[in-house]
């Protein structure tokens, strides 16, 4: 099972894993996002500070989050890529699909000017 | 002169500057002018450049300037060049460094200029030139067609070539592919991976795989609409996720990571890694290594890619280059075309598979294109095998250059090139060999007679087990009864 945290910081809820996200931790994932994507004007951050490592199936999931988000009117970001986690967005090219920022701050900031 | 005679140059097997050759000959013989000169308009249709000449030895030059005190009187030449002007459409005398000549059009073709002539060309060469213009301009337009398409050959072929050498393993694509993927699995110790290429039907089909477990294997869907990657955004942005982890879970798939291969913004495939077990993971240098022989294995698909390309635009060239021969005779036209029905129906008569029957289609398409640029027995001789040699470096079916190469053996061994006999000819060969026998006989000649359904059934049973097999002798006598090919008669 995934560790994570979840917390709501200004209005945004703030999804935190920890650790690699793979197969079975991308269903936990899906999970988590389901409810807080499919509101509409909700703001939902994953924070990938303490992500490891994320493969394919949790990229999938981030992509159908984000697209889900945007057809019920919420918006998902996601910020603090570390190391091959950032790489990975790159290598399957879905960092042009996602909105992904530098910081935390940097994606809180995005969400809350709407 | 007659129209047959003014069309002789096209149906002779000698080289493009000889058919102009005699063209121009049979134009001074016309006019009664000993010079003649041809000219065809260049490809950007604002010029016409001088493709053949015919002058007189030694005559002197009309209007020729000369030098004074001595000097040598240099030998005038026609221009190399015209521009085209609205009143090259008419019949009009024109000044040239040569003298006053007689500038006649040719339908489209380009002009011919014949000399020397006064203010006025003679009413003899007007007359001539009014009533030849047709078959004198079609000759010059097939000329050049054919004398175009053998130079497009030569220049496809050199760049085959070069293809073949930069691409090195192109035609060997699936095998360095494997062995780049096992490469990458040992040095990212990664437990199994696989490569899939999206074939022309927009599906990706496994082109190289290792480590998965057999059951698993039969098991991926890589179907666009429900398959295991969502490729709905591989279009714009080149992005490629699996679609379900559930999925992959019930293929107890424990982790993946899945590279779309892209060339600029057109997706070629995926490489995709998948780990089992509890131990297999991503590490930054193993995403480093993935880069690199992802990026290895999308050079090797844009090179075969591309040599496949030229490979389909040669093929087409061969192609155009046997139509070209049928349409040198009025008895020969649709001759490829014919062949390549009757044999690719004989062989699906005989059993044979949709890949060989299409093989067989493709090498009665092109059979006798070895022809091209022979003019004597050998060429005639030599034909299989020189049309089996355009061909055979082609990532075609290996019933194509097959049959080409044998579509002249014997059953018995009294054919040609090799004289191979029975089972030692390809059946591919047995086939077409069958098939341009009907058209030959069923098309007739300026000698002879086209022969009908019935003569043929009779000639086939006379010459199963000589010239032909016996089965496809069979084969062909009971598509026959039941008018199920092509014969060329008909067409005439």
């Amino acid at each position: 099972m995934m560790e994570h945290s979840v917390r709501e910081q200004d209005g945004v809820t703030v999804i935190a894993p920890r650790g690699p996200i793979d197969v079975s931790d991308a269903l936990t994932l899906r999970d988590l996002l389901a409810g807080p994507v499919g509101g509409a004007g909700n703001r939902v951050l994953v924070d990938l500070s303490e992500v490891t490592l994320v493969d394919s199936s949790g990229i999938g999931i981030l992509v159908t989050a984000h697209r889900q988000a945007e057809a019920s009117g919420a918006a998902l970001a996601l910020g603090n890529p570390v190391g091959p986690v950032g790489r990975v967005f790159e290598m399957t090219r879905t960092n042009k699909l996602l909105r992904i920022y530098p910081t935390v701050d940097e994606a809180l900031a995005a969400l809350r000017g709407g | 002169m007659t129209w047959q005679q003014l069309l002789e140059p096209l149906a002779a097997e000698v080289d493009y500057e000889e058919k102009l050759d005699t063209l121009l000959d049979h134009v001074a013989t016309l006019t009664g002018l000993p010079a003649a000169y041809l000219y065809v308009l260049d490809e950007g249709g604002d010029h016409f450049h001088l493709e053949r000449g015919r002058a007189p030895h030694g005559a002197p030059a009309v209007n020729a300037p000369q030098v004074e005190g001595g000097a040598e009187v240099i030998e005038p030449t026609p221009a190399l060049e015209l521009p085209v002007t609205p009143e090259d459409a008419e019949p009009r005398v024109v000044p040239t460094p040569v003298g006053r000549l007689y500038s006649f059009p040719l339908d489209g073709a380009g002009l011919v200029q014949v000399g020397p002539v006064s203010r006025s060309a003679p009413r003899r060469a007007r007359r001539a030139l009014d009533e030849s213009a047709f078959p004198l301009a079609l000759v010059v337009r097939k000329a050049r067609e054919e004398s175009l398409l053998r130079s497009r050959l030569a220049a496809l072929a050199a760049r085959v070539d070069a293809a073949q050498k930069l691409a090195g393993s192109a035609l060997d694509v699936g095998r360095y592919v494997a062995l780049l993927l096992e490469l990458a699995l040992r040095s990212t110790r990664t437990e199994a991976g696989f490569v899939a290429i999206l074939d022309e039907d927009g599906r990706l089909r496994i082109r190289a795989e290792h480590g998965l477990p057999e059951a698993l294997g039969a098991r991926i869907d890589l179907s666009p609409e429900t398959g295991m990657f969502d490729w709905s955004a591989a279009a714009d942005s080149g992005a490629l996720f699996p679609r379900d982890p559930e999925a992959l879970l019930a293929l107890g798939v424990r982790s993946v990571l899945a590279v779309p291969l892209i060339e600029g913004r057109t997706p070629l495939g995926v490489f995709a890694l998948l780990n089992f077990g509890e131990s297999g993971t991503f590490d930054e240098g193993s995403l480093a290594l993935l880069e690199t022989f992802s990026d290895q294995i999308r050079e090797m698909l844009h090179n075969d890619r591309l040599f496949r390309d030229f490979a389909a635009r040669y093929l087409g060239t061969v192609k155009g280059l046997a139509r070209s021969l049928d349409a040198r005779r009025p008895h020969t036209a649709g001759h490829h075309e014919r062949v390549a029905a009757n044999a690719a129906t004989v062989a699906a008569a005989l059993g044979h598979g949709a890949e060989e029957v299409e093989a067989l289609r493709t090498a009665g398409l092109i059979h006798d294109a070895g022809m091209a640029g022979g003019g004597d027995y050998q060429a005639d001789v030599d034909h299989p095998s020189v049309g089996a040699g355009l061909v055979e470096q082609l990532p075609l079916h290996p019933w194509v250059a097959a049959a080409v190469a044998a579509h002249h053996e014997w059953w018995d061994g009294w054919g040609f090139p090799l004289g191979s006999a029975g089972e030692a000819i390809p059946r591919a060969g047995r086939i077409l060999a069958a098939a341009e026998f009907l058209d030959e006989m069923s098309s007739g000649d300026p000698v002879r007679a086209p022969w009908g359904a019935e003569r043929l059934i009779e000639e086939l049973g006379v010459r199963s087990g000589t010239q032909l097999e016996p089965a496809v002798a069979d084969a062909a006598i009971g598509l026959l009864r039941q008018d199920a090919l092509v014969l060329g008669g008909r067409e005439q």
